[in-house]
């Protein structure tokens, strides 16, 4: 079996985000199924601009064979003004406003989209819905087109354009039931071939003493909140009802935002902006805060929930959030809150019972065994990829 | 080691309440955090539950008209808190008349609410949903005669097979198993397998997800045993609109007359719905311009402790007082 991934970037230096759960998948299905898999990208690395970055070649990562095409253009100056005037309300956007929005959006890359379309692969996986060469590639490569649509609920998904990528798909993979719930009430996608997958989680090593010390917290309990320190991602407003928290219950525990700085939450005696930090020291702050909170409100799947149970503890969550609060919800491993008053009551519980903490972090990583490990993820996908290609293969005869 | 996690839910909404209740948790203070947090989660997130959008849209009432005046520059507070000063009295005069207003729609959505609540009591629309949505039992009468006899009918279809009420997806199996390529789906608390694709969705719901002409085949069965007279006959409306041309239609249904014989007076009489007879499935089927269909008998279900050996006119009787307890309906969309 051949597998083509079409993602606007990859590599590395990649982390988080659509295109590491694409590399993850790639490399394993090299390894632990022996499938030959080639990435199709640019030559991008930051999303921001989506620049150049990578020389335009051919190199193997790990054993997948990675093309890399030089794109036309980037993200365009204009691109955040012209969503301004499209967003507000997208479902109304015609034809050409939505294409415009697209191609400023960038990386706008054809030759991405040629060598899809003429590549040998079974199955050519986009991934995620919202760029250029998945709208350009899924209707070009036809019924060999598998997506991953990594969507949530945001304006741009409503975009009028997006009816036809779906449509065009053969095979939606989504990464939680609420996200095919999502897509599901906004395409007419029932028909086709689905799996609710998710990505799989492999436990790092790391000791909470050193991490502990990293953050200069030696002894104190702390919370833990994992990825982009950016307000878009619920960091202001955790970092408000953190010092609403503490000023309603003083006492030693801090919150640590570890993580590529975007916007710093203002300064506050218990709260630690630590920066991005190595995988060591991940695991360790994982395996010793008194919990994991994931305040965002866009998470199509949120893997930091998937560590902070194989290292052994509960996790707070936004309610709205459909991604965090499934996995809270079936897994019984996690807290959410709609407001201060839950977040509170929430965060008393956690940090002031050990036995709840315990026992939610036990069944948190009964949810993960069961159902993010490499094997079991990997065997689904195999099974779901060979159904694909077998309705490519009866289509073509 | 396991967890009550509805009992830990459950405790931290009442100590929410408590909180509430004591004054401990200051209303202003509360309303200014909880907009905080509504700016990281759009109302849309709540679309489909009725009580938390209206609950949003009333804390969304109150127009908050002092301005941040933060920033990270020296001076630049001090300029903002001067601006905010001379010009709060008329964001204030504003602000009052704008959230009167919102304030009185979002009490006559809540009152509008309320008088649907009444309506749908009253006749008992409720009551049917859970009986429409299906209970996750009732898949397909008589499935052991009628399984060969569906796969058979759409082993030569090119395209997606759906069978609605799937169950545990024997169905599905079979027919993947002669290189069909179908999926099920089957209401909440149907057992998953994990080899196929069987998705846990309401019958009308999915039939609203997929596109018109999509589909190569479809089964109906259990949700006609079931569903209200109306539903019925949307359910063929939608069915009909989703078969692609040359598709095939099934439908796997208990007999009237049976259906009645087992179950008790309150259920038959009190029941949200009934199954049709083979003979207007048939009638519904050609009406929305399929074909005439193939209407077949399911086995006759003679009970144990009735005496058998009474020769031709024993038979006879058996005919009449044993009829066939399922049919199966099945025809095709003109080319």
């Amino acid at each position: 079996m051949k597998i083509a991934y079409v993602v606007p970037r990859y590599g590395l230096e990649v982390l988080g985000g659509a295109e590491y759960g694409a590399r993850m998948l790639a490399e394993r299905l090299v390894s632990m199924l022996g499938w030959e898999v080639e990435i199709i990208t640019t030559c991008a690395l930051d999303a921001g601009t989506w620049a150049d970055h990578y020389p335009a070649a051919e190199v193997d990562i790990n054993g997948v064979r990675v093309r890399r095409f030089s794109s036309e253009a980037g993200r365009h100056p204009a691109f955040e003004g012209y969503s301004r005037t499209v967003l507000p309300q997208p479902a109304e956007a015609d034809d050409e406003t939505c294409r415009r929005w697209i191609e400023l959006q960038g990386p706008v890359c054809p030759d991405v989209i040629d060598a899809a379309r003429h590549g040998d692969a079974d199955l050519v996986v986009f991934y995620p819905y919202l760029y250029y060469p998945t709208v350009h590639g899924v209707p070009a490569v036809g019924r060999r087109a598998v997506m991953h649509p990594a969507a949530h609920d945001e304006p741009p998904l409503r975009l009028p354009i997006f009816r036809d990528v779906f449509a065009a798909a053969q095979g939606l993979v989504f990464q939680t039931y609420g996200e095919r719930r999502l897509a599901e009430s906004l395409f007419a996608i029932g028909d086709r071939a689905q799996i609710v997958m998710g990505l799989g989680v492999e436990e790092g090593d790391g000791d909470p003493a050193a991490a502990a010390g990293a953050f200069g917290l030696d002894d104190r309990p702390y919370l833990l909140c994992l990825g982009r320190v950016d307000d878009g991602k619920g960091v202001g407003m955790l970092a408000r009802y953190f010092a609403e928290y503490k000023a309603r219950r003083p006492g030693p525990l801090a919150l640590v935002f570890a993580g590529p700085v975007v916007q710093r939450p203002p300064d506050h005696p218990d709260i630690v902006v630590a920066g991005p930090v190595d995988e060591a020291v991940k695991w360790g702050a994982l395996r010793g805060c008194t919990g994991l909170v994931n305040p965002s409100y866009f998470e199509a799947f949120s893997i930091v929930l998937m560590e902070a149970w194989t290292a052994g503890v509960p996790v707070l969550v936004n309610g709205h959030c459909l991604a965090t609060r499934e996995h809270c919800e079936r897994s019984g491993g996690g807290l959410w809150f709609e407001g201060f008053a839950e977040f509170e009551a929430a965060v008393d519980r956690l940090a002031g019972d050990a036995e709840v903490r315990a026992r939610l972090a036990a069944a948190g990583a009964e949810y993960v065994e069961g159902n993010f490990r490499w094997p079991v993820i990997i065997e689904r996908y195999e099974r779901f990829l060979t159904a694909c290609a077998l309705r490519v293969r009866r289509n073509a005869d | 080691m396991t967890i009550d996690h509805k009992r830990l839910l459950a405790e931290i909404e009442e100590e929410v309440r408590r909180k509430r209740e004591s004054g401990d948790l200051p209303p202003h203070l509360e309303r200014e955090l909880d907009i905080v947090f509504a700016r990281y989660a759009p109302v849309r997130a709540l679309d489909g539950d009725f009580d938390q959008v209206l609950t949003r849209a009333e804390q969304a009432t109150f127009i908050d008209v002092l301005a941040p005046t933060a920033s990270s520059r020296p001076v630049i507070p001090h300029v903002k808190r001067v601006l905010r000063k001379s010009v709060v009295w008329i964001f204030r005069y504003v602000a009052q008349q704008a959230s009167g207003f919102n304030e009185a729609i979002a009490r006559a959505v809540r009152l509008l609410g309320t008088r649907v609540d009444a309506l749908e009591e009253a006749t008992g629309t409720r009551s049917i949903a859970p009986l429409v949505a299906g209970d996750g039992t009732a898949t397909m009468p008589d499935a052991e005669h009628w399984l060969p006899v569906l796969v058979d009918a759409l082993r030569d279809v090119q395209g997606r097979v759906l069978h609605v009420e799937c169950g545990s997806g024997e169905l599905v199996r079979a027919l993947v198993n002669k290189g069909v390529d179908a999926y099920g789906v089957h209401a909440e608390g149907a057992p998953a397998d994990a080899e196929l694709d069987i998705r846990i969705d309401g019958v009308m719901e999915h039939l609203g997800k997929v596109p018109a002409g999509a589909l190569a085949g479809i089964v109906l069965s259990g949700c006609v045993d079931r569903f209200p007279k109306a539903a019925l006959l949307r359910l063929a409306d939608q069915a009909v609109a989703r078969l692609a041309p040359g598709g095939v239609l099934a439908v796997v249904g208990t007999d009237p007359v049976a259906w009645e014989r087992d179950r008790s007076p309150v259920e038959v009489d009190l029941g949200a719905g009934r199954p049709l007879h083979a003979a207007t499935w048939a009638h519904l089927l050609v009406e929305r311009g399929l074909h005439a269909p193939a209407v077949h008998d399911g086995p006759r279900r003679r009970p144990a402790d009735v005496p058998d050996g009474l020769g031709e006119w024993g038979a006879r009787i058996d005919t009449l007082l044993f009829p066939p307890a399922s049919f199966g309906v099945v025809a095709s969309r003109p080319r």
